[in-house]
């Protein structure tokens, strides 16, 4: 017994000499909240709702897949699968979490969800009475408002132009009710996202100062500020049709809106000067991508020099070997500026599919580091010549054809300035046909891959068998209980199978015929 | 003065009714290591001693008294016959595994006999019969339930023991040095200053460890020093060898395009005179191919005999209360790359024991390990690893080709043909230059001091320093395939690391008996501290030809720094009990707290009780001379990642992104293990264990996905998950034979191990790393990816329709059939240019399906010694056998796509379309096709030894004791039906391939 006592005293004695404090605080890391206490975090919280949202936008390797559906660039490439999104016959999508282009459709789900609820703390603080303030202590909560209010809208409308169906989530995400499939259609993100970039010019114009410096490297004053959101609203409400019926069926109405909205848009070129920790423009950083032997990483689809031949020659699928094509014989001043010819096949494999050559790269944009993501790169936010084709495409879905093709032929446009081109004949076959290929010539990879995409789904040019939107990824779908699915292939080529009724593959009346 | 008669008188009738002798000695160990503590009692009398701290006793003992039993935990007891004083005795080690003693998982060395679980221990002797490069790779095929691949050659393997313990499948064990929890591996160990190696794998061992030990524990006892009779042993160490590649991809020598008569391309359009045609046969679609004109073997001209060499000496001694123990290795690893130098490994031992009284022992030890590695960049290479480049190059292009001013060419001739996006490495290696070095360090003390009779304290505290080094530099101008401005005009990164690890025991001991019972008691608290710190930065376009950050151009730089800190502790309060040394009882409980956790979750529990009975000592078993049950039941547990409790955030100049929820709830996964099993010995000398374990792993760490439009795409940390494994173990050896001549020591360690993902705590199945799925009633290594099918057994038919409803289209199951190669195609198709794979269809999936269980079926493991002429001659092999298992091969599979592999060939020139082959090649994505079985049977170790004594050596025999040359040979040969580099692990893509060595060695002891 004594023994045991002994054991036990100096056991007490031992322990209770060694308690050690635990809790100690990481000093390393600060958590959300601590970092939301500091000096202008919140700011900094509006910083990255912006720059989230341009990044998505300006997707990066991922924004070539839609690109490839666009026939704007062609690849044989299987890195992040390119070759699937760019192979012909067109395939269904990989709608699975370990499908190597998975990101294609996966990461403008998160990058847009991610930014549309960083601006929602800020427009939560602000609703809840607290100012916000930068490090110096200086009130910017109008500016953030503004900011948030367009991140939310650019974010909530792409997400409706790109994905079929998605969740409308404007507070706190404890209000959102449990559900089992996401329940807002496309339309109705899209409308929601028209609605806050309204939210975004009321504030801007009601703002008695203005300071947009939520994105190093960009600057815009007040009035440059509200015509690119006009332009981001006019650009979110002509990407509503996943075909030319639903286009048509959204009437005059609905097209005079985007021409109001496109009229506001900006009439010169928003130029973003790269800076380090800001926006990575990823797409045409990709697409511009020379390699040693002059042709592209990610070379110019046969499209555009397709339609920019005008001796009706230019096959639209490359031939086969020992073919090379010559340069294309066009009359577009801008054609041989923008683009640049080789005969040589960079990483082009005629094993995989000789029809999917080309001879073009960019020359556009592109720069002596053969790189965008470099200090002092530029490259383009908003270009004025979207603005004019919005602008068209909005009187002439109207039924204003004469007025579409006066704003293509207006000598200020880089139709007539720098392509020299022929007037545009007042009719609509023309005016579609010359907006179709100014979409390739001048809109191609820059400002993201959606304006070409969108405007090829909505007027029935994408070849038969292109998915005409993106399932919600496998794994949010999954995760929600709800089940999985896809759209596209030659084979659903015409499918009216979506939720709402929509045209989910395109038919097979694109600018070319399916092979 | 009667009274002083009477005294006097009454002493000596005393004297004569219980006449007492004084017998003095001193007890050792086979190696003259003094015993310290060795239990000296008179049999028959109730009269016994220990030893004190140079071996020493003195026993007062009964006249009668003629003999005296001797005993110490580890070694045979053994009865000594009374006669004189200053006796010396040598007390044996306790031959057979039976016998041993285990200091692991218990909270005293306890032995084999008294063990209530599985432990395994492997001698410093058997694994030095070839030591391996490091120690990681020292316990194949000698220990059963454990299991080690290395998948790159260039570092060390990866060591786990039984089964996942996690959904994402096995936990690596804690690896404790001479008793000092630390951060070392296994692979930073010279296996030459190793004594002794233990395995506890189960649960119940591991309770001691508790957090840290949920994959089981593996213990390293270096060598302490010891007499040899009054000199110091040396023992001096050389080896020298040459290692090279035993597996490469087989490669075609053909390709698919046109040539002129003199067999070089034919270009047909000189606007593009690199452009090739691809050699269609008259079908339009079928290739032909021809022989590339010259061939040069460029992955031959990487990969080549390179030497080793590895020297070690060390010296050792025990002098009254001083024993040490001091060793200096060098090792160059020549590796299998001849472009970069050979990885050199330096390090020192230093153990030194004091025991100043038999109450008081101390110990100090120092462990140097310094590791200059320059093969590290080969192997995380930025630009695709090397492999990748010199393997689907075409073998027209010779990348040894140099420019005029000797340096290689970044561009070979011909390159324009293959305009791939390869870089040459022969170039990038003459040009950039490299440096990764690590040094580690162990300085460790223990005290015990037996302050009472029965009770003892014993104290350590060890810390563990690693610090880390490396840079990169690309000179101004360097070549790239493609424009590179992060490397054209110059490149400089560089990084350093220090992890410092702090560990600190007390622990108090209770021993005693009393009749048949032995008792004992023992607690212990753990302090833990770890302290980690990383800097890293880089920057490029140089303005000088430095490796300097500061001429790097500032607009180019960038750089991070981290710092974290860990601090455990824990307490266990552990009680033994014994009865008639036949039956044992063990429980222990142990209480963690963690800095890693919120106040509600700082604290676990984690509880062990065991058992074990001798059934033959109570039951007469024939043969079976030794059989002992046991049944354990344990807890250990595992922390989650740093910082997984806190909310976290993505901070830079301009912006904030949460990227990680918090929660404060967040605790310890843990595993309960349950292990019955048999340690027994038969016919006096085939000594066998025999084990089951049952585990159920729960509260997993998992990063779970949110719903992003709703919560963001921030992760969070939950405790969810659960899986349970099974293992069936089996471990024998024996001396088969034992004659003068010849002497056979056999061994077999056999392994089956299962593991299945029983809950994934409601949230969806998903997969991990791209390869394994995980999903409730799954293994934790079940693959999962897109399936091309290869039997028409794999249709599934829609009852209603008739039509196969898991692939596309709407066909029925008479539009299918099988090609020449095995593949489901369709009928219609076959023999055209539209002739493909048929691909499983599954839109809840994404098309994707199970595949195949990774895991092997079982493992096998014989080591066999041999020796000649009364061991002059020696001769061992270890054989490895892996049944069953599979390996995902995406180094074929990627080969393949470049048109390289002899698959590709066969394929071809079965007249399939090229597009049949990008089928199935389909992108990187896993496919059914490229996962293989990888079976093996591995000739691991190879050694013939020639021993010779120093009495035969002349006049150097005055010097040398002895000396013994060995030929040894490593990693020598894999039966496989593997067609990768490497049949270890379950995914290759261009490892660096393990590589054999065959080496001489000469070992002398002076």
């Amino acid at each position: 017994m004594n023994k045991i006592i002994t054991f036990l005293a100096l056991s007490t004695l031992m322990l209770a000499s060694c308690k050690r404090d635990l809790q100690f605080e990481d000093p390393n890391k600060l958590t959300y909240e601590e970092y939301l206490k500091l000096p202008g975090a919140a700011v900094k919280v509006g910083s990255g709702a912006m720059i989230g949202m341009l990044n998505t936008v300006m997707n990066g390797e991922f924004g070539q897949h839609l690109l490839c559906l666009a026939d704007q660039v062609t690849t044989t490439n299987r890195y992040n699968e390119f070759w699937d999104w760019a192979q012909e016959p067109r395939m269904a999508v990989k709608n699975a979490d370990t499908y190597g282009g998975y990101g294609a459709i996966s990461s403008y789900w998160a990058g847009f969800a991610q930014s549309n609820l960083d601006a929602n703390a800020i427009l939560l603080q602000i609703r809840a009475g607290e100012p916000i303030k930068d490090a110096n202590g200086n009130d910017r909560t109008s500016d953030s408002k503004i900011a948030a209010y367009f991140a939310k809208g650019v974010s909530n409308g792409y997400l409706g132009a790109i994905y079929d169906r998605g969740i409308i989530v404007n507070g706190a995400s404890a209000d959102v009710p449990t559900f089992t499939d996401y329940p807002n259609s496309y339309k109705e993100m899209i409308v929601n996202g028209v609605a806050y970039m309204d939210s975004a010019i009321a504030a801007a114009n009601a703002a008695t100062s203005f300071n947009f410096d939520f994105v190093p490297g960009f600057t815009v004053n007040k009035t440059q500020f509200i015509a690119w959101c006009n332009g981001f609203a006019a650009r979110m409400m002509a990407s509503v049709a996943r075909d030319n019926a639903e286009a048509t069926a959204l009437g005059a109405s609905w097209w005079n809106k985007v021409y109001d909205y496109a009229n506001a848009a900006p009439s010169t070129d928003l130029i973003y000067e790269y800076a380090n920790e800001s926006v990575y423009p990823g797409t045409l950083d990709w697409a511009i991508y020379l390699l040693g032997d002059g042709a592209g990483y990610l070379p110019v689809d046969m499209k555009v020099a397709h339609l920019a031949d005008r001796t009706g020659t230019y096959p639209n699928y490359y031939p086969a070997a020992p073919t090379v094509l010559s340069p294309v014989q066009t009359d577009d001043a801008r054609f041989n500026v923008y683009f640049s010819y080789t005969p040589n096949f960079g990483f082009l494999r005629a094993d995989r599919n000789r029809g999917l050559f080309t001879n073009y790269a960019r020359a556009r944009w592109d720069n002596a580091y053969n790189f965008l993501a470099v200090p002092g790169a530029v490259s383009p936010f908003w270009q004025n010549e979207e603005t004019a084709l919005l602008k068209a495409e909005a009187k002439l879905m109207a039924g204003d054809a004469a007025a579409a093709a006066a704003i293509l032929n207006s000598p200020s446009y880089s139709r007539k300035a720098l392509g020299n081109l022929p007037n545009v004949a007042a009719n609509a076959a023309d005016v579609k046909k010359a907006l179709h290929w100014e979409y390739a010539v001048c809109i191609d990879a820059a400002s993201g891959p959606l304006p070409v995409y969108a405007f090829m789904r909505r007027n029935n040019l994408l070849i038969g068998g292109t998915p005409t939107e993106m399932p919600v990824p496998l794994q949010q779908m999954k995760v929600v209980g709800g089940n999985a699915y896809t759209f596209g292939g030659k084979a659903n080529a015409g499918a009216k199978e979506g939720k709402f009724n929509e045209v989910t593959t395109a038919a097979n009346v694109g600018w070319k015929l399916s092979q | 003065m009667r009274k002083v008669f009477f005294l006097i008188g009454l002493l000596v009738t005393a004297s004569l009714a219980f006449a007492q002798q004084t017998i003095t000695g001193r007890v050792a160990g086979e190696d003259g290591t003094p015993l310290v503590g060795a239990t000296v009692a008179a049999k028959g009398a109730n009269a016994k001693t220990t030893t004190n701290a140079t071996g020493q006793f003195t026993l007062s003992v009964p006249a009668g008294v003629k003999t005296l039993v001797v005993s110490y935990v580890g070694m045979n007891t053994m009865e000594v016959a009374v006669a004189g004083n200053n006796l010396s005795i040598t007390l044996k080690s306790a031959s057979g595994e039976i016998g041993e003693v285990v200091v692991t998982g218990v909270a005293q060395a306890t032995s084999k006999k008294k063990l209530t679980f599985a432990a395994t221990s492997v001698k410093g002797s058997e694994i030095n019969i070839v030591p391996q490069l490091d120690a990681s790779q020292s316990l194949r095929g000698r220990v059963a339930g454990i299991q080690i691949s290395q998948t790159q050659g260039d570092r060390g393997a990866a060591v786990f023991l039984r089964g996942a313990k996690s959904v994402f499948g096995n936990i690596a064990p804690l690896i404790v040095v001479d008793g000092f929890q630390t951060s070392l591996s296994l692979s930073d160990l010279n296996p030459e200053d190793i004594e002794n190696i233990e395995v506890v794998k189960g649960g119940a061992g591991a309770a001691l460890y508790g957090t840290r030990a949920e994959g089981g524990v593996i213990q390293v006892i270096t060598k302490k020093g010891r007499s040899t009779g009054g000199k110091p042993t040396i023992v001096a160490d050389a080896e020298f060898g040459v290692n090279n590649i035993q597996r490469i991809p087989e490669l075609t020598d053909k390709h698919i395009y046109k040539v002129n008569s003199d067999g070089s391309f034919l270009i047909t359009n000189p606007a593009s005179p690199f452009q090739r045609t691809i050699d269609y046969q008259t079908n339009g679609f079928s290739i032909k191919m021809n022989p590339y004109q010259k061939t040069f073997d460029n992955t031959r001209a990487l990969l080549d005999n390179r030497p080793f060499s590895n020297y070690v000496v060390s010296m050792s001694d025990a002098k009254g209360p001083l024993k040490y123990y001091v060793s200096f290795q060098n090792q160059r690893r020549g590796g299998a790359v001849s472009i970069v130098d050979a990885d050199v490994r330096n390090t020192m031992k230093v153990n030194v024991g004091y025991n100043p009284s038999n109450k008081i022992e101390t110990n100090v030890t120092f462990q140097y390990i310094n590791f200059n590695r320059p093969s590290d960049y080969i192997s995380r290479n930025t630009q695709g690893t090397l492999f990748a480049a010199t393997l689907q190059y075409e073998p027209f292009m010779d990348l040894t080709e140099k420019n005029p001013d000797g340096t290689y060419k970044a561009k070979p001739t011909g390159f324009e043909f293959q305009n791939a996006n390869l870089y040459n490495p022969l170039y990038e290696w003459d040009q950039r230059e490299v440096y990764s070095a690590s040094t580690n360090t162990l300085l460790g003390g223990d005290i015990r001091w037996r302050f009472a009779k029965g009770f003892d304290v014993f104290a350590s505290g060890s810390m563990n320093t690693e610090t880390g080094n490396n840079w990169s530099y690309y000179p101004i101008g360097y070549q790239t395939i493609t424009a590179t401005p992060s490397l054209n005009n110059g490149n400089y990164a560089m990084g350093t690391s220090t992890n410092k690890f702090l560990n600190g025991n007390i622990q108090l001991n209770y021993s005693g008996s009393k009749g048949d019972f032995e008792y004992g008691a023992s607690l212990k608290y753990i302090y833990e501290e770890y302290n980690g710190e990383s800097f890293s930065a880089s920057g490029y376009n140089l303005t000088v030809p430095l490796k300097e950050l500061a001429v790097t151009d500032p607009a180019t730089r960038s750089m991070n720094s981290d710092w974290n800190k860990t601090i455990n502790n824990g307490y266990f309060l552990n009680a033994r009990l014994g009865w008639k040394n036949k039956l044992f009882i063990d429980a222990l409980g142990r209480v963690d707290q963690s800095s890693r956790f919120g106040a509600d979750a700082e604290s676990a529990f984690f509880p062990r009780v065991s058992a074990a009975y001798r059934i033959t000592e109570d039951f007469k078993l024939g043969p079976v001379n030794e059989l002992k049950f046991r049944a354990a039941f344990g807890r250990a547990g595992s922390v989650p990642p740093y910082n997984a409790k806190n909310s976290q955030t993505s901070v830079s100049g301009t912006n904030i992104s949460l990227i990680q929820l918090a929660n404060p709830g967040l605790s310890r996964s843990y595993t309960d293990e349950v292990e019955i099993g048999f340690d027994g010995q038969v016919f006096n000398k085939l000594n066998f264990n025999l084990t089951y374990a049952f585990a159920n792993s729960q509260k997993d760490f998992i990063q779970t996905p949110p719903i992003q439009q709703v919560n963001g795409t921030a992760l969070i940390w939950r405790n969810l998950g659960a899986v349970r494994s099974r293992s069936i173990e089996a471990e024998l050896n024996s001396n088969i034979m034992n004659t003068k001549k010849v002497r056979w020591n056999t061994g077999l360690t056999f392994t089956l191990v299962r593991s299945k993902i029983t809950d994934l705590g409601g949230i969806p199945e998903f997969t991990y790393d791209g390869l394994f799925r995980k999903a409730e009633g799954l293994s934790a290594y079940a693959f999962w990816g897109f399936k091309v099918l290869r039997s028409l057994d794999e249709l599934q038919i829609d009852k209603t329709t008739g039509f196969v409803t898991n692939v596309p289209g709407n066909l029925s199951p008479s539009d299918f059939t099988l090609n020449s190669k095995g593949f489901v195609v369709e009928k219609s198709k076959l023999g055209t240019a539209a002739e493909r794979p048929v691909f499983f269809q599954d839109a809840a999936t994404g098309n994707t399906a199970f595949l195949q269980r990774g895991e092997p079926d079982f493992q096998i493991g014989l080591p066999q010694t041999f020796s000649f002429f009364d061991n002059k001659l020696s001769l061992f092999f270890l054989v490895d056998w892996k049944q069953g298992g599979y390996k995902y091969n995406s180094t074929i599979q990627y080969l393949t796509f470049d048109n390289r592999t002899k698959l590709f060939e066969d394929y071809v020139s079965g007249g399939l379309p090229l597009q049949f082959i990008q089928s199935i090649y389909n992108g990187n994505n896993i496919t059914n096709f490229w996962l293989e079985k990888n079976s093996f049977v591995a000739l691991r170790e190879l050694s013939l030894a020639y021993n010779l004594a120093g009495n035969k050596l002349g006049m150097v025999g005055k010097v040398v004791k002895n000396a013994r040359l060995a030929l040894i040979g490593r990693n020598l040969f894999y039966f496989t039906k593997y067609t990768g580099v490497n049949p270890e692990g379950y995914f290759e893509y261009y490892p660096y391939p393990v590589y054999r060595t065959f080496s001489a060695k000469l070992t002398i002891n002076l």
